[in-house]
């Protein structure tokens, strides 16, 4: 067990606003090596897939937390290639796999399009470390959509860094599902450098018992007319605390580009502590920025609206969490992911 | 007397082509109306004339007493005596519409105005056109209903006494009662000295008014110039018969 | 968009005096200390406070955040500089030159239209204070705090860095090492003052600090309206403000507390103001800061009371040179309490504006309200605007809110206002100064005036 000061915010505010990183204590467990991952795809033809479980250190990240990689994945989808079917990344824990320091790669070439889907599991209890790192670089007029979930177990530490770049026209989609483990802690960094490229980056949360959530998004305008949206929504229960940084950084030069951002977090209990950081930061005159967080109760008048329809309380307030996730759950278009949320928020 | 003469106007909105070639001459107390379909390119017409620099004159001339105000400015095309009722009047948060008034009228005027007389002018004027005097001190168009909007439009032209007005879909979503009071309001101000062009969709608002000429404006281009009876031709029968010419 | 670099030279507020004083410290060291709680005759406790603040003072580190403070060197800055004159009650008795200054500035003229009192401060001591005959005999005390710290010792010591503790940071240990003048106000138990009090700072000396106390105690059911206004000439040396204010309202208290701030652009303003509010109290903030070379300012109210409420206004403007770290800090520390902040910031010529908040609202401050809402405007590419918001929600029962907006004037709304014959100068003038409405109609006329000739100043030539 050691203490860690992780995830730091791209600009510190002051020392005692207690956000411009997080403490967490880990048990890092001993290298081990990593078997199970699956790849499903119908277009293995199409598209370069490569795997390795070499060993790779690595210092420099935005985590902050020294890496020894036991996994990588590199996956190119060539020139002018249209992927219509969801290729799925799974990593699934257990007791001989519990430790997964992994590096996945995705390139997408000129015009090619693709969807992801990469999924984390450990069902069963016991506890698992994983700390990874996700690389995305779209070509001009690349499309990808990508859709990340998190499962781990509610003993599990997740430690996620996830990286990409944009060139001109290129249009990223991009889902985090942050439901899984004890320690989440996450780092998104997106470099808008291509004109008229546009990231929307949609993730739900959920914190329950002692969770630690501390989420830090950064996106970055660099090419004219590029669009920045962050739209994060969550719930927090039981004594979790949740630290919810974003960022939007206009950059000189980023003429008429679009930064929106927001946050809403829904509090359950008195215990769960809910801090949020949406920064602008902007050093161009000619762009449109806005952010808005919320929190607060779940809406009062809302609920006696479905309880008079006879449904109860404890059903009427997990309707209203779904219906706040549901442009976003929608949006993934996968009813068996839409099912395993739908069951996480039924537990809560 | 001539007062406005469009020659053969060429206009984009960045790279796309709006009008192609129009011609349009109003004299000096002439009533003239402007109808088509959506798209052809009405509003580009009036806000062309007034330098929106959302748009663009790639060839033609625009003259306004004789004179080509193709590179005036659009608050020198307004003090020479051009003015626009806005299809959505801006929003400006921290003035007052009074002051915004003393403002544009100082700016016309080379005395600078009394108060005195301002203030009991805009007071009556606001009277006639049934707006609440409360609206004098609120924050230029914030937070007015569309209907209150386009009478604030009509007030301003009543206070500035342009000698061409143009007024961009004025009657477009108001009710009867505000529509009649958009009339009475151009009658109020209307006089053999000054003149009219009124760009809209129905003949609602033309009833009242004694109009010269009707033009038909179909993808950039007047197709056709008539009387009051064009107006009512078009109510019944659409513009189809002007679409496929 | 065509920017001419025009410095603004405004000779009101740039009227330089000759550097003439009595007696002037340089540096900060003990003897310095000691000197100066000798030269002003002090009890033992406050000499004692001193020290024990410049020890704290060396122990912190300077901040790792914010905007860049190495070009202060403590070694240079004059930290007490008495000027050729003592406190007057009448103004013909303040030497003529620091008159005409204050004369230029409107502070007599002011105080005879609309204040209830006045007192002005001339480098680090109060040259002139004055307050309404009724107001004395209602028990309102509004004195220059030197002479507070002597004649009311009990009710100094009661409230003296118990709102604001000598720990807080370095700058403010550095204040209560080196403090001097600044005004004492107590408006006793359910006495209303209906007009405001008015302190006015005006540093002269070139390469000083300015470091008054403001302490202010609004009693049970009092009111109280405090103006305070800061301006310098501009000099090419770096100036220092690290001033305090600490304020208590009590219960059903009001207190509205205005600051126009014009400091000059060799100033670091490193100021710190507090508020503690109880029961059903009120504090109201409206803060225009114009001037200053570097600000880092952050009100701070603590909201300890039940039902007590917090309204904060602002605006900043950073022009040429100029990096502006402003904002606040609120803690929502008792149930049912409100705040609602509305703050501004306008950015031009390589200007920073940074917004800069922590906002708490602990576990027991249920059904407790927030409502924030930010807006910046940009009038050029190569100025910055910053928004670092801290929204920190400790318990489940409470509404918070929190908006901000950055931008550009509309090129639409320029182009309405040109349509009525306004040039496009004017026009974008116009929008500026209705950007800035919000806030100057919070202020007294005269500052409201003030404040549209302070923006009309800095966007001349600017601008068209």
């Amino acid at each position: 067990m050691e203490k860690y000061i992780l995830n730091e915010t791209p600009l510190r505010t002051a020392n005692n606003f207690d956000i411009n990183n997080i403490e967490v204590v880990l048990d890092i467990p001993k290298y081990k090596s990593f078997e199970n991952f699956n790849i499903y795809t119908e277009n293995i033809e199409k598209i370069k897939v490569e795997v390795n479980q070499n060993k790779i250190s690595e210092n420099e990240n935005k985590i902050g937390l020294e890496r020894q990689t036991n996994y990588s994945v590199k996956i190119i989808i060539p020139e002018n290639i249209t992927i219509e079917e969801k290729i799925k990344l799974e990593f699934n824990f257990d007791e001989d796999n519990a430790f997964l320091v992994e590096n996945i790669d995705i390139l997408l070439e000129k015009n090619a399009k693709a969807n992801f889907e990469i999924q984390y599991n450990s069902e069963e209890s016991f506890s698992n470390f994983h700390n990874g790192q996700l690389n995305i670089l779209l070509q001009e007029n690349a499309k990808a959509n990508i859709v990340v979930s998190n499962f781990n177990n509610n003993q599990s530490d997740n430690l996620y860094e996830m990286k990409n770049e944009l060139k001109d026209n290129a249009t990223l989609k991009y889902t985090i599902i942050e439901i899984g483990g004890k320690n989440k802690i996450s780092n998104y960094y997106s470099k808008l450098v291509g004109e008229n490229s546009e990231n929307s980056l949609n993730v739900i949360y959920l914190g329950k018992e002692n969770d630690v959530i501390d989420i830090n998004y950064n996106m970055e305008t660099y090419g004219k007319n590029s669009k920045a949206y962050i739209n994060v929504q969550g719930v927090l229960t039981d004594s979790a605390k949740k630290n919810f940084k974003g960022t939007i950084d206009f950059k000189e030069g980023s003429k008429k580009a679009i930064g929106k951002e927001n946050e809403n977090c829904i509090l359950l209990s008195k215990q769960a502590k809910s801090k949020s950081l949406p920064m602008l930061l902007c050093h161009e005159e000619d762009v449109e920025g806005e952010h808005g967080v919320s929190s607060g109760k779940i809406d009062e008048a809302k609920l006696f609206y479905i309880m008079t329809k006879g449904i109860s309380y404890d059903e009427a307030r997990k309707l209203i969490i779904k219906a706040n996730f549901n442009d976003i759950i929608k949006n993934i278009n996968n009813n068996e992911l839409e099912n395993r949320i739908n069951e996480k928020i039924d537990q809560i | 007397m001539e007062l406005l003469n469009i020659k053969n106007l060429f206009v984009n909105a960045g790279n796309k082509e709006i009008l192609k070639g129009l011609n349009l001459k109003i004299n000096k107390g002439e009533i003239h109306v402007i109808m088509g379909p959506n798209g052809a390119g009405k509003s580009t017409l009036a806000n062309i004339i007034l330098n929106n620099p959302a748009y663009k004159i790639i060839s033609g001339e625009i003259d306004f007493e004789g004179e080509n105000i193709n590179e005036l400015k659009t608050d020198e095309r307004a003090r020479k005596g051009i003015f626009m009722s806005f299809q959505t009047p801006e929003e400006v948060p921290g003035i007052s519409v009074t002051n915004f008034l003393k403002a544009a009228k100082n700016a016309k005027e080379k005395e600078p105005i009394k108060i005195f007389a301002f203030k009991k002018e805009l007071e009556e004027n606001m009277k006639k056109l049934n707006m609440n005097p409360s609206y004098s001190t609120r924050d230029l168009n914030v937070g007015f209903s569309g209907g209150e909007k386009k009478k604030n439009e009509i007030l301003q032209m009543l206070t500035l006494k342009p000698k061409l007005a143009i007024l961009d879909e004025t009657d477009s979503g108001l009710d009867v009662d505000a529509i009649r009071t958009v009339s009475k309001g151009i009658n109020m101000y209307k006089n053999s000295e000054n003149s009219v062009l009124i760009i809209t969709h129905s003949t609602k608002i033309l009833q009242e008014l004694k109009v010269d000429y009707v033009h038909i404006l179909v993808d950039g281009k007047i197709v056709k110039t008539g009387t009051d009876s064009l107006a009512s031709e078009i109510e019944k029968e659409g513009y189809a018969k002007y679409i496929n010419m | 968009m065509k920017t001419q670099l025009k410095e603004v030279d405004n000779n009101i507020y740039n009227i330089k005096n000759k550097d003439e004083y009595s007696f002037k410290t340089v540096g900060l060291t003990e003897e310095v200390i000691r000197e100066i709680s000798e030269k002003k005759n002090e009890p033992d406790w406050m000499l004692e406070l001193r020290l024990k603040a410049l020890k704290t003072y060396n122990e912190l580190s300077m901040p790792t955040w914010g905007p860049d403070l190495s070009e202060l060197d403590m070694s240079k800055i004059a930290t007490y500089v008495k000027p050729k004159t003592n406190m007057k009650k009448s103004w013909e008795d303040v030497p003529e030159d620091i008159k005409n200054t204050f004369d230029a500035l409107g502070i007599p003229e002011a105080e005879k239209e609309s204040l209830a009192g006045v007192g002005a401060q001339y480098d680090s001591e109060i040259v002139y204070h004055s307050i309404k005959e009724e107001l004395v005999k209602q028990g309102v005390i509004y004195t220059d705090f030197d002479a507070a710290v002597k004649e009311y010792p009990e009710l100094v010591k009661q409230y003296f860095t118990k709102c604001v503790p000598i720990t807080d940071h370095k700058f403010i240990a550095l204040h209560y090492a080196v403090w001097s003048g600044g005004s004492f106000v107590y408006v006793p138990k359910g006495v209303k003052v209906d007009i405001p009090l008015q302190s006015y700072f005006r540093l002269n000396a070139p390469g000083a600090g300015q470091f008054e106390h403001t302490l202010i105690i609004v009693d049970e059911g009092a009111s109280l309206q405090f103006i305070e206004g800061c301006s310098a000439p501009k000099y090419n040396e770096i100036n220092l403000h690290a001033g305090c204010v600490e304020l208590f309202v009590k219960e059903n208290g009001f207190l509205r507390y205005s600051t126009i701030e014009n400091w000059s652009k060799n100033m670091m303003n490193l100021n710190t103001k507090k508020v503690v509010v109880d029961k059903n109290g009120t504090i109201e903030w409206v803060t225009g800061s114009f001037g200053s070379k570097v600000s880092m300012l952050y009100p701070m109210s603590i909201l300890n009371g039940e039902n007590s409420k917090c309204e904060f206004t602002g605006i900043s403007f950073a022009g040429k040179g100029q990096n502006l770290d402003a904002g606040l800090k609120i803690v929502h520390n008792a149930p049912n309490t409100s705040s609602v902040v509305n703050s501004k910031s306008i950015s031009k010529d390589g200007g920073i504006c940074t917004f800069r908040s922590d906002i708490k609202v602990r576990p027991r401050a249920e059904k407790s309200k927030v409502s924030v809402s930010c807006e910046s405007l940009m009038l050029d590419s190569i100025s910055r605007s910053d928004t670092i918001p801290v929204n920190d929600v400790q318990t489940d029962e409470v509404e918070f809110s929190h908006e901000a907006k950055i931008g550009k004037i509309s090129d639409q709304a320029i182009f309405y206002l040109m349509t009525r014959g306004i040039s496009e100068e004017e026009a974008k003038a116009m929008i500026v100064r209705g950007f800035a409405n919000p806030i100057s109609k919070e202020l007294p006329l005269e500052y409201a005036v003030e404040m549209n000739n302070l923006i009309n100043l800095e966007l001349e030539g600017s601008i068209g």
